[in-house]
């Protein structure tokens, strides 16, 4: 073991423990390192489907896709619309189908 | 301190492996980040604390190295800043100029009455000075490199080693004269 000038000497063991702690400490890196790497390809995924859907509906507004929304649905497979949103994605039959389920009892 | 050969991080790096250059890059180093950041956190588990927080930092930023600087200069900026931000975020109120204690305090440390007089003399030093001496003094890095290291002039640097070291041996001078017979820097 080297002598170090400032009287800190970190023994072999030492250091491995701390190659440990550190490398423990980057440990859930490849779920993350995973989702960043797809997460792009995924939200243009996701971006496509949906624009697509409101393309073959000749009747519907271009609807309201973003980024923001494109992520939510690919990372929880679910979507939170507001009203404009949701108006934005049906057409009128759609829309009052929808009204009607829910006010239905 | 002779330079590790950095070619097996390099080579995982360049050819996308981060996993593979981080494990290398951690494995080389580990001694050399904790060394430095419990100079600046005097605690040991304070010193551990920013090490995790360095080693998710480093792993985030590898694949965005640009290779400027060696691996070890970056890493080792980035150990400096989180113990820096560290330190700050204990010490909302004061800054690294008002730390008083007189040497780090870890299973590590081999303390004797000089050395405890060295870090004592070194913690009384402003941040900047503290930082260039420790750089220097202990860690034996080039000036160029402590510069690119703390983001300053190598002439700024020389100066700030010039009083810093004066500083020391005058305060370890007045701890005790005979040490004069021990002092060869």
């Amino acid at each position: 073991m080297t002598k170090m000038k400032d009287g800190i000497h970190i023994p072999k063991d030492g250091h491995q423990a701390l190659v440990q702690q550190m490398l423990r400490a980057a440990e859930p890196r490849p779920a993350q390192s995973l989702t960043r790497r797809l997460w792009p390809y995924g939200a243009v995924a996701a971006a496509a489907s949906l624009a697509l859907v409101a393309l073959l509906r000749p009747a519907a507004e271009t609807p309201l896709v973003t980024e923001d929304l494109a992520w939510e649905a690919l990372e929880h497979g679910t979507l939170n619309l507001t009203n404009e949103e949701v108006t934005s994605l049906l057409n009128d039959d759609e829309f009052e189908t929808l009204l009607a389920d829910l006010t239905q009892d | 301190m002779p330079l590790k050969d950095e070619a097996p991080i390099h080579k995982a790096w360049s050819s996308g492996n981060y996993d593979q250059a981080f494990s290398c890059l951690i494995q080389a180093y580990a001694s050399d980040f904790y060394r430095t950041a419990v100079r600046i956190v005097l605690d040991h588990e304070a010193a551990q604390d920013v090490l995790q927080e360095a080693s998710i930092k480093l792993w985030k930023a590898l694949p965005q190295f640009k290779g400027q600087s060696r691996f070890s200069t970056w890493a080792t900026r980035v150990v400096i800043n989180e113990s820096l931000s560290h330190l700050r975020r204990q010490k909302t109120h004061l800054d690294l100029d008002s730390i008083t204690v007189a040497a780090p305090s870890s299973p590590y440390f081999e303390s004797d009455a000089l050395l405890e007089a060295l870090h004592d003399a070194v913690n009384r030093l402003p941040e900047k000075q503290r930082l260039t001496f420790q750089l220097r003094y202990f860690d034996e890095k080039p000036f160029a490199e402590i510069a690119d290291l703390l983001g300053t002039s190598v002439g700024g640097l020389k100066a700030n080693y010039h009083h810093a070291a004066e500083k020391v041996k005058k305060h370890i001078l007045a701890l005790n004269p005979s040490y004069s017979d021990t002092s060869n820097d």
